[in-house]
């Protein structure tokens, strides 16, 4: 037989068992290796949300600082130390002593590298030092003579091969000269304040019984020979206060005097006259200084509170000096306040020792520590802000690391509004970078979420009455035949890329939008009438059993009958621009009605990215409307209600759960759509509402500035944490849309 | 009798009122279907839109040659293609400064598009229909393609060889046939210097690279690097040799030039090295114009772009998305099927399975830019960065994976369209019956020989219908692409002929972005925008097609499973 | 319910001429690790004779059927605790190749699950697995399974063609033959012609009677009469609990058991 032969054969060509083993340890090496493979990738993609998360975390890391080890340098505790100062790669030191002697030293072995004496008469010793507002190593020295130089300390960095052979030259000059700049008949100088720009150089200096003394020097630049002469003015004036301090704005305008009383007074500049008056603390000024940029001055006080103030344009379109914040006292009163020289920070120390750390954008101190054991003499801080450099008592010097990456970076920063220098009230104001580093940039990111917002919010105004009527009509009313073609026509143009979407929004539909403006409106207007009016009439006639079209075909009825609308609307939308309108609905809008339309504005993005959105929530929402099992509307029809009926009153009531989830897909794309707001709107970060202008949403905002940001920067961190919020809220309305549909795929498998 | 009749008839007209038919709501299924309706409309419309403006872009339309009252009075005689025209109301025209008739309420206002942008500074001009005097289409008109300033319309006067005029009957067959020989000699140009001058110059940039390497080593012994001296020597022999060569070349190919004469009787003599292409539209007729359509949809499909991408083709951006989308596909196939048949074979069906699903799941809704912010920070900064210092120490500063670039690019996309991928695998596995598992493994084949022989087979139409709209989700896909490695001009192919052939380090330029830079960042977009119509045309009907073959293959499927499921 | 326990709790005796070709020793199965499937089960299985488990639906025989091939191992979370003994080993055991044991028990489900391949595949397919892939091996061993299955005359001449165009009945057989091709000791049938028409059912029961010659057969039916009619030892399952076990005879004509008696009486089920 044959199946003996059949038994045998197989019997005889069945392999051995080492096969039978291979087979077995194959199946377990591929069950490995799909489950590494498998895990890898989740991995990876939760990788994604926990690398945003890394990025975005130093931001909200505290300040720190660590102390390096202390050295004795000789012959500092003889002399006492008025100028202290240290170069950019935390190399170079600079050291001036009362009696003129400027050395600069090798920070990490403590050698001397030049020495040499300031011009000083001999015998005269320095009594004040102000350094220039500008921070580019110019500063101004006045000695107990009545004398007044400014020098300049430089350093040149150079490579002879890698980074390992860098060397710096310090160099220490007098840009205008080694002659006394100022005469003052008062040697007891009690403040100094310099400051020197493109267009002018003020000296200010305030000696007892309030007499104040000031040099403003206009600089006239030669253009052929670039040869700078000055235009010298000196004017004095005798203030009736006790004056503790004196600055001097980074635009030579402004003179700012403080007294005991815990008040700030401006004068302007070069006249002196006195302009106003503020009362920034309740206790006696000790300490002023300007912040980086020269606008502001930081007032420090008695209870180691600072003030920021800069004058604000008021409504006599003057600008007066104001009280803008205060930040966190130490109790002690300020000595010195230093600014820093990339960002908008500063450090105060007070006379017990504790130093702070601020940020005057965030409002914030972001670092306090108590100094007590080095009783500090002089501090300087590093040009980058990464390091003080401290003279302790008994001569000796010691660098402290300040780890301070992202002071500007605090939660009112971010988020609420900002009193931002030259603003005339505080703003949410996203303005990442400028050219200068004298710039304060604006990290609200509140404009940015306003403006994704409003771009969503258009785009569900126009997206959700076609997606959700169309997809109920479909689900619902549609004949099979023609449903068979409708959704995956709706439905591919999800896979349209948003780049075209873009394209012919900002090129093509924002220019014709604003010639054919009042007729968009018209058709908006004439719709809900005119389909109202031709359904009569359809029904009316019995125009379906005439044409034979039987129900269930109505929007192919209804292509024609909205041309018709279309057209009809471009024809009356002429005549009643001309009745109501003066003639142009555009013009109307910017010159009668005060509104101002941009051309890529939020109704064209709103019809874009509506558009890109609908096939989204069609899809969902067809789906769950079609996925009401039958037996609900046939039961529903069977107690006398009508197809409409049954329709709300049935069908979509069971169905909301999946429309709803099918609204949190479409504004979760909404949301983070970027080409199509990159391209369709001006990208200006306005607040505003108006439907004629534009915005600037999270996701185009990074699309923007990434490329540009510089890396592990605060604007690259923020960036990030504006895509971990998108992240984040896609995630979560995603979720939360999925979690709806599965309870809504369990109920009708119930049902 | 009478009674029942009355009751219907009143039944009837009851039936028929308004009232009746507003409370059936059968208006508010006319006002659903009819925003079915509007969204089909717009659908269309849009495909249509582009459809349209897209392929005109290559037809030969005529040049038309008019008398055309300046503002001031004269006659002046230009021509060009009408490229579009409007209606205008004559007040927006007389507050404009134009001085027009009274009488007159609307005017018609025609684009003229007159090219010659080196001659009269402009390639565009409005033009007031109500002054044009006469027109004709002159079948000599010859529209000339241009290098640079775009398009030249005019006559051909003469040709001059050298300087000297040729003499000839037909100035235009000679012209042609003189346009032939400079193609000839432009395409040879074009080949040394992008072949062999360009391998030269990157064997060059590799000894830098080698030199440096040795020097960052610390070898200090000369005879290492007198091999890299005597190979520069080498090619800086043959470079000089090639660039005799290309001399000689560019000599010949400027030895021709063209005269030509614009309407307003300007004589303007025109190098054929910088002419492409030239043709005369009002002289062709339908079969030579198809032909010339034919060749120019195709040269555009083929040849690199010229003029800060306005004009010419679009060949590189086709190139770098393909191989951008290819190597995309290499990583995002098996690892997503990978996940796919993990997270529905052999992972336990329990909670954590099941939340792993849904944030695959949603991770397809997390907008494409903060996958962008993700690929610059861990693939371009983190990864690229160590990359750069660990292998290419040499190539710094500069960095060489430490920047944007293909690879890069396409991992971001391949993470973008993973979950695409995964969903589809397990939504094709899932759609297998259990009893096919249990009938394979009954028999003793283990699990992996019941995957592999039985269930992957059945499932891989649904895993290429993931593949295929993966595919087509990257291919459009452009703000992640902004910020991991595309470019609006790439200096050279990422794939090309210097060993090692594939560069993956290399920026690329892709359709979608080109669309964006052309269409909002060329300075000319007035005349970029057929181009970039024509571009958005080819994107579109590329996903269009591959989203249809997608929903084909599923169909397909769920046709063929149909008896198994019950 | 203690009681019953006792009665089952032994089992027969072997007849002398009986081979074992299954043994059931204690056996509880768990799903969830909590639910209680299956109770302390003890059963013999003759070589080479048909035996039938019945019982209402939910007892628990198919859920016994899949323990002797470990299909119950796809299920997550079902713990077994006993053993079973097939050919001398414990099948229960960690280190049994499982491949290689449901090589050894066949097993043919409710419904017919032909692959998506043609017929020709279908029945080579566990040979094609083992790695036999001589053409002319498998040509002869699908002709033979096929003829065994008595479905060789019906698709000898289309045995490319898809097997999803045969009949329910004969996908059936078809899966049988499938089955058999990889010469078995056992075959187990889960209600196989539950799903089938009355004739495709009676040439399924004549296969049987066929099959029995060499294989070891085990069938779940809920169809009293098919057991009566095809097999040779009955076991009458309850809650999870076999009630009681003998020859089929025996069992439908003098059952020891009241529930036994209800059940094949009609009284529930």
């Amino acid at each position: 037989m044959n199946a003996v032969f059949g038994k045998e054969a197989v019997a005889k060509s069945r392999r051995s068992a080492s096969f039978h083993r291979w087979r077995s340890r194959k199946d377990h090496a591929v069950r490995w290796l799909i489950a590494v493979g498998g895990v890898g990738v989740i991995i990876a993609v939760v990788l994604i949300f926990f690398y945003l998360l890394w990025v975005v975390f130093p931001l909200f890391l505290p300040a720190g600082a660590s102390l390096g080890e202390s050295r004795s340098m000789p012959g500092w505790e003889r002399s006492d130390p008025v100028y202290f100062s240290l170069e950019e790669q935390l190399e170079v030191g600079l050291r001036v002593t009362e009696a003129g002697e400027a050395t600069f030293f090798h920070i990490p072995d403590g050698r001397e590298l030049v020495s040499q004496r300031l011009p000083l008469a001999p015998g005269a010793s320095i009594s004040a030092v102000a350094k220039g507002v500008q921070l580019d190593g110019k500063t101004a020295v006045a000695t107990n003579d009545g004398e007044v130089f400014v020098f300049r300390h430089s350093y040149e960095t150079r490579f002879s091969g890698g980074v390992e052979t860098r060397k710096i030259n310090p160099e220490l000059d007098f840009p205008y000269g080694r002659e006394s700049l100022l005469d003052l008949d008062f040697p007891a100088v009690t403040g100094l304040a310099f400051s020197d720009g493109n267009d002018a150089m003020v000296l200010a200096a305030v000696g007892p019984g309030g007499r104040v003394r000031v040099k403003h020097a206009s600089k006239t630049e030669n253009l052929m020979t670039g040869e700078v002469t000055l235009e010298e003015d000196i004017h004095e004036t005798r203030v009736s206060f006790n004056a503790t301090a004196v600055a001097v704005s980074g635009n030579q305008r402004w003179l700012y005097l403080s007294d005991n009383q815990g008040r700030v007074y401006s004068f302007t500049l070069p006249a002196l006259e006195a302009r106003d008056v503020v009362q920034a603390s309740d206790s006696a000024i000790t300490a002023m200084t300007m912040l980086l940029g020269g606008i502001s001055v930081l007032a420090g006080d008695a209870d180691g509170v600072v003030s920021q103030l800069f004058p604000v344009r008021g409504e006599d379109n003057r600008f007066h000096l104001r009280l803008i914040r205060q930040f966190d006292g130490s109790g002690s009163p300020v000595a010195h306040i230093l600014s820093e020289q990339r960002r908008k920070g500063f450090v105060a120390l007070d006379t017990a020792q504790h130093i702070s750390v601020y940020h005057s954008t965030a409002g914030q101190r972001v670092l306090y520590e108590d100094l007590g054991g080095l009783q500090p003499r002089k501090i300087a801080l590093a040009p980058r802000s990464n390091g003080l450099l401290i003279e302790g008592a008994g001569g000796r010097l010691q660098m402290m690391d300040l780890d301070n990456e992202h002071p500007e970076v605090s939660f009112s920063s971010i988020w609420s509004k900002v009193w931002y220098e030259n603003y005339e009230e505080p703003q949410y104001v996203w303005q990442s970078s400028a050219s200068t580093n004298e710039f304060e940039p604006k990290f609200s990111l509140t404009p940015l979420v306003f403006g994704t917002i409003k771009a969503s919010v258009y785009a569900m105004l126009f997206a959700i009455p076609l997606a959700l009527m169309g997809a109920a009509y479909t689900a619902y009313f549609m004949s099979p035949q023609l449903r068979k073609w409708v959704k995956p026509g709706i439905e591919i143009m999800a896979a349209l890329p948003t780049v075209i979407l873009g394209f012919l929004a900002g090129l093509w539909f924002a220019p014709w939008l604003e010639e054919n403006l009042a007729s968009v409106f018209m058709l908006f207007l004439l719709m809900p009438p005119g389909l109202f009016g031709f359904a009569w009439g359809w029904h009316k006639l019995s125009l379906g059993d005439r044409l034979r079209i039987p129900a269930g075909w109505e929007p192919i009825v209804l292509v024609p009958a909205l041309l018709g609308l279309a057209w009809l609307s471009g024809g009356l939308a002429e005549p009643v621009q001309g009745v109501f309108f003066g003639g142009d609905l555009r013009e109307w809008l910017s010159n009668t009605a005060g509104i101002s339309y941009d051309q890529r504005n939020a109704m064209v993005v709103g019809a874009a990215m509506g558009f890109a959105v609908i096939p989204t929530i069609f899809s969902i929402a067809e789906d769950a409307v079609f996925g009401v099992p039958k037996a609900l509307s046939n039961g529903s029809l069977a107690l006398g209600a009508t197809p409409w009926q049954t329709l709300v009153f049935v069908v979509l009531p069971t169905a909301s759960p999946g429309i709803f989830s099918a609204l949190m897909i479409g504004l979760g794309r909404a949301v983070g759509e970027t080409m199509i707001v990159l391209m369709a709107t001006g990208n200006t970060p306005v607040m505003d509402w108006n439907l004629f202008e534009g915005m600037r949403t999270l996701a185009a905002n990074i699309a923007v500035e990434m490329p540009e940001s510089e890396v592990n920067s605060s604007h690259y961190r923020i960036l990030f944490l504006a895509g971990l919020v998108l992240f984040m809220f896609t995630f979560v309305v995603n979720t939360a849309a999925e979690l709806i549909r599965q309870r809504l795929r369990e109920k009708y498998s119930s049902l | 009798m009478t009674s029942f009749r009355k009751k219907v008839k009143v039944k009837a007209s009851h039936l028929d009122s308004f009232g009746y038919w507003v409370k059936t709501g059968a208006p508010w299924v006319w006002i659903n279907a009819a925003a079915v309706s509007a969204s089909v409309m717009l659908v269309v419309g849009l495909l249509l839109l582009i459809a349209v403006r897209g392929m005109g872009h290559f037809w030969p339309s005529e040049v038309v040659e008019l008398t055309y009252i300046e503002d001031n009075g004269q006659p002046h005689v230009i021509s060009g293609k009408v490229r579009d025209s409007e209606e205008v109301e004559a007040q927006r025209l007389t507050e404009s400064g134009l001085d027009v008739p009274d009488n007159v309420e609307t005017f018609e206002r025609i684009l003229f598009k007159t090219a010659n942008r080196d001659v009269t500074g402009q390639d565009f001009r409005w033009i007031l229909s109500y002054r044009i005097q006469e027109q004709s289409t002159p079948p000599e008109m010859v529209v000339l393609e241009r290098t640079e300033w775009g398009d030249f319309i005019g006559r051909v006067e003469a040709v001059e060889e050298s300087g000297k005029t040729i003499t000839t009957d037909d100035a235009w067959a000679l012209f042609l046939e003189r346009l032939d020989r400079a193609d000839e000699l432009r395409e040879e140009i074009k080949e040394l210097e992008r072949g062999e001058i360009g391998a030269i110059n990157y064997q060059l940039e590799r000894l830098r690279l080698d030199r440096r390497e040795l020097e960052l080593d610390g070898v200090m012994d000369p005879t290492a690097y007198a091999g890299i001296e005597r190979q520069e020597e080498e090619l800086h022999a043959r470079y000089r040799e090639l660039e005799a060569r290309l001399g000689d070349l560019y000599r010949e190919i400027r030895r021709d030039a063209v005269r030509m004469r614009t309407s307003d009787g300007e004589e303007v003599q025109l190098q054929l090295a910088n002419i492409v292409d030239g043709w005369r539209p009002n002289s062709m007729n339908l079969a030579q114009q198809l032909g010339h359509y034919v060749y120019k949809a195709w040269m555009f499909v083929s040849d690199d772009p010229r003029e800060a991408n306005t004009e010419g083709g679009i060949f590189p951006a086709i190139y770098g998305t393909i191989l951008m989308v290819l190597l995309m596909s290499v990583v995002v196939a098996p690892f997503g099927v990978v996940a796919g048949v993990y997270l529905r074979e052999y992972a336990k069906q329990g909670l954590l399975t099941r939340t792993i699903r849904i944030a695959v799941n949603n991770l397809a809704g997390v907008p494409s830019i903060v996958y962008g912010v993700f690929g610059l920070g861990f693939f371009v900064y983190t990864l690229g960065g160590s990359i750069d210092q660990l292998f290419f120490e040499a190539a710094l500063p500069s960095p060489t994976f430490g920047t944007g670039g293909l690879f890069w690019a396409s991992l971001t996309l391949a993470l973008l369209t993973l979950p695409v991928v995964i969903v589809s695998t397990e939504e094709g596995l899932s759609r297998i019956p259990r009893s096919i598992r249990e009938g394979s493994l009954a028999l003793g084949a283990t699990k992996w020989e019941t995957l592999w022989r039985t269930i992957i087979p059945m499932a891989s139409p649904g895993i290429m219908t993931g593949l295929i709209l993966a595919v087509a989700r990257a291919a459009g896909e452009v703000a992640p692409l902004m910020l991991v490695g595309v470019v609006k001009l790439a200096p050279s192919l990422p794939l090309d002929g210097n060993y090692p052939f594939l560069h993956p380090e290399r920026k690329f330029m892709h359709l979608g972005f080109h669309i964006y830079d052309v269409g909002f960042q060329s300075p000319n977009v007035e005349a970029a925008r057929p181009l970039v119509y024509a571009t958005a045309l080819l994107l579109v009907v590329v996903i269009v097609l591959l989203n249809m073959l997608a929903i084909h293959i599923r169909n397909g499927l769920r046709e063929k499973y149909k008896g198994l499921e019950s | 319910m203690n009681d019953s326990q006792a009665t089952a709790a032994a089992p027969e005796a072997p007849a002398a001429d009986e081979k074992i070709a299954v043994q059931v020793r204690n056996l509880d199965l768990y799903y969830d690790r909590t639910v209680q499937a299956l109770y302390d089960i003890n059963l013999d299985i003759p070589d080479r004779k048909v035996t039938a488990f019945i019982g209402p639906s939910g007892c628990g025989k198919s859920t016994l059927l899949r323990c002797f091939n470990r299909m119950n191992d796809l299920i997550d979370d079902c713990v077994i605790e006993g053993k079973i003994i097939i050919e001398g080993k414990n099948i229960q055991k960690k280190k049994i190749d499982v491949a290689e044991l449901r090589r050894q028990v066949g097993m043919v489900f409710q419904k017919p699950n032909p692959f998506p391949k043609s017929i020709y595949e279908n029945v080579a397919y566990g040979l094609r697995i083992q790695g036999i892939n001589k053409r002319r091996v498998l040509e002869d061993t699908v002709e033979w399974a096929l003829k065994g299955a008595a479905l060789w005359d019906e698709v000898k001449d289309r045995l490319q063609e898809p097997a999803f165009g045969l009949s329910g009945g004969q996908q059936q057989r078809l899966v049988i033959a499938r089955a058999i091709a990889v010469q078995p000791k056992v075959i187990l049938l889960d209600e196989p012609c539950s799903a089938l028409d009355p004739i495709s059912t009676l040439k399924i029961e004549e296969l049987i009677h066929e099959l029995k010659e060499d294989y070891t057969i085990i069938i779940v039916t809920h169809n009293m009469q098919q057991a009566a009619r095809v097999s040779d030892k009955t076991a009458f399952m309850y809650l999870g609990k076999m009630i009681e076990y003998g020859v089929t005879d025996q069992i439908f004509t003098n059952p020891q058991e009241k529930r036994t008696e209800d059940y094949i009486t009609g009284r529930y089920g």
